[in-house]
């Protein structure tokens, strides 16, 4: 599992490559905790995540929390099909937009 | 201060000594052994902190010494340093392969040495604390196992017909399986999968299964129960921990299920005749525990059921089980697996193939697994007074004096009431009709269902004879509930001293039109095409039961024998 993160202005990437699971939790929140204050968009790239389990989905969560104390927004972008029917069935739609 | 207790070998006398002033300086207390077998004696008599080992000595040389030494010091961690005039390679080499901690050729330098003493005694006291905590790990596992299985495990009821399969990745799972009838002999079931596994994800289960197993025995609704779980979860766990669910309530009429799946893999109902899927039912909701803003009550789905059915839940571990090549077991090959099955169970031909699907590979999530044949043999056998022994042994007398409580829901709060539970732990509470609470529930759930479901919704029950006006009629029935905006249902109950001990008398009004009851109130059918098999059953267990005024007033009295 690789994370690499990307910032734009306002806008922080998070792209995850590989297996996004429990092993992911401190690389993914330093990705998420380092930035810059006036940073308030955050985009998790899924498109090169392989696996996601229910760490991986609590990990988003805790980024929600994160995101929303600054009164940003955060999104998930371009899950793989797989990944996407992980996300359905837990119905994270709901609580994430989620991009194509 | 005292370094400790070091043993030094050497078949020389002279390197002894230089040795042992050295570090009787250094403030060790010294034994010394001038061979391995004498070493070996020594050190099992005086257990040493540290050995200093020369190779080449009469009787048993220091490599010898040196592995059976280790074998006998499993459990501690006793440094070896090897003390030698040899200097090539292979012998070196060899020191460390007999089990030597350090070695150091001869003549040596003082401050070296001393210096891969306190080195080696570093290490030594990290694996004494590592050997420390990992025994005190373990007792707290212990502990903790045995409080989650009388606390998760236990209390689950069991039957010829229900099977689990439940295999964790640790010592913990984060999936657990809860099964519990209410008083009305319905089945509930909950499989629950936490985020993570071992430990950390199996504290959530003990909230849940507390929580799931009192109410379901007190007869509350599913979505009631569902509800009071995620409330309790999203207030206890940190961010990011959530449980996701199935729950399955059996009616005891053995004609429908109600089923509602938080953020699980499809709930397979199977055909009982020929064990095809004949239907599933996918995930409606969040996982519970992540937000407050949690109903469950139109995720709730109602499905017919045929006698023999049967239903299985699983967890993703099931499904998300990969193999060396990384491929991983799907539903697919589940519902091919289970749809083949001659076994009694199907959930052991799949959990067969799961296995030989992994096979070799390590299992990265719990696997939970649960079948369920609905046919007669899943209910207990309908006793309506329950003897229960420690009621028996309850000093209270039976009393004749009167209880009594007037009731009356109006206007919107009808669209939650559900006050079965509350009534029924208010009669049970007094002496004497403890026993009857079983009888007593499915009487007041039937009239209290009836005057809402047909006194106030005005619901045709006929809907309910085909599979598709199954659905309707619940999903209409959510319909006009959350509309509803007037309407009384009034409840009164009253005991009545009697010469046998006492009747329990039970009006129940609301405010609908009512029907023509003459036909119902002159005989007592068996199965009243006019209410549904729910009021035949309640008459039956009535003495008496009748409707007044325009229908839309029910009488029943409830014989309670002392």
């Amino acid at each position: 599992m690789t994370i690499e993160v990307s910032t734009n202005n306002e806008t922080a990437t998070i792209k995850i490559i590989g297996r996004f699971d429990f092993s992911s939790q401190r690389d993914f929140r330093n990705a998420y905790q380092n930035q810059e204050h006036s940073v308030t968009e955050y985009i998790v790239d899924l498109s090169q995540t392989e696996y996601i389990d229910s760490s991986a989905l609590g990990m988003l969560l805790l980024l929600k929390e994160h995101v929303e104390s600054k009164n940003g927004h955060s999104k998930l972008s371009q899950p793989a099909p797989e990944i996407k029917k992980i996300l359905t069935m837990s119905n994270f739609d709901q609580l994430f937009a989620i991009s194509d | 201060m005292n370094s400790g207790l070091a043993l030094v070998v050497d078949d020389e006398p002279t390197n002894r000594f230089i040795l042992k002033s050295l570090l009787k300086k250094n403030n060790f207390e010294v034994i010394e052994a001038a061979d391995g077998e004498e070493a070996i004696s020594l050190f099992l008599k005086n257990s040493p902190d540290i050995i200093f080992m020369d190779i080449m000595m009469p009787v048993m040389n220091g490599y010898l010494a040196t592995e059976k030494i280790k074998s006998l010091s499993k459990e501690k961690f006793i440094p070896v340093i090897f003390l030698t005039a040899m200097t090539n390679e292979e012998s070196l080499n060899k020191c460390i392969n007999s089990g030597g901690d350090d070695f150091l050729t001869k003549p040596f330098n003082k401050t070296i040495l001393m210096s891969k003493i306190q080195s080696l005694r570093r290490i030594q006291d990290l694996i004494t604390q590592t050997t420390t905590l990992k025994d005190m790990m373990q007792r707290d596992e212990e502990v903790a196992e045995k409080v989650f299985n009388s606390a998760v495990t236990a209390p689950n009821d069991r039957s010829d017909s229900l099977h689990t399969i439940l295999q964790p990745a640790g010592l913990f799972s984060g999936d657990m399986i809860l099964t519990s009838y209410t008083p009305s002999h319905d089945l509930d079931i909950l499989v629950g999968d936490f985020t993570g596994h071992g430990l950390s994800a199996a504290i959530g289960a003990l909230p849940a299964s507390g929580i799931f197993h009192a109410m379901s025995k007190k007869g509350f609704t599913g979505s009631e129960i569902l509800e009071t779980i995620n409330q309790k979860l999203n207030l206890i766990l940190p961010t990011g921990m959530f449980m996701a669910a199935q729950f399955v309530r059996i009616r005891h009429e053995l004609d429908h299920i109600e089923v509602c799946n938080s953020g699980m893999p499809d709930i397979l109902i199977l055909d009982g005749d020929n064990r095809k899927v004949k239907h599933k039912v996918s995930s409606k909701t969040l996982p519970l525990g992540i937000t407050n803003e949690f109903t469950t009550n139109s995720h709730f789905q109602y499905i017919p059921l045929n006698t023999g059915d049967r239903v299985i839940l699983f967890s993703d571990g099931a499904i998300e089980s990969r193999n060396n090549k990384g491929k991983q077991f799907s539903q697919q090959e589940l519902e091919t697996s289970v749809q083949n099955s001659l076994s009694e169970f199907a959930i052991e031909d799949a959990f067969r193939s799961i296995q030989s699907h992994n096979h070799d590979c390590t299992q990265d999530d719990d696997i939970s697994l649960l079948e369920v044949i609905c046919s007669a043999r899943l209910l207990p056998s309908w006793d309506p007074v329950q003897v229960d022994n420690q009621v028996l042994n309850n000093e209270n007398a039976f009393s004749t004096d009167e209880i009594s409580l007037d009731l009356k829901y109006s206007g919107e709060r009808l669209r939650v009431a559900y006050p079965v539970p509350s009534i029924i732990n208010f009669i049970k509470s007094s002496p004497g009709f403890e026993k009857h609470h079983q009888a007593l529930f499915t009487i007041f759930t039937e009239l209290f269902l009836n005057a809402l479901d047909h006194g106030i919704l005005k619901l045709d029950s006929s809907l309910k004879q085909t599979a598709t006006g199954f659905s309707e009629y619940f999903s209409e029935r959510n319909t006009r509930l959350s509309k509803l905006t007037d309407g009384y249902i009034h409840i009164s109950i009253k005991s009545i001293p009697k010469p046998y001990g006492a009747d329990i008398n039970i009006i129940i009004e609301d405010s609908g039109s009512g029907f023509n009851y003459k036909k119902f109130n002159s005989t007592r059918i068996k199965t009243s095409q006019l209410c549904g098999r729910g009021i035949s059953l309640a008459q039956e267990l009535c003495t008496s039961l009748c409707y007044k005024g325009s229908g839309n007033i029910v009488e029943a009295i409830y014989e309670v024998k002392q």
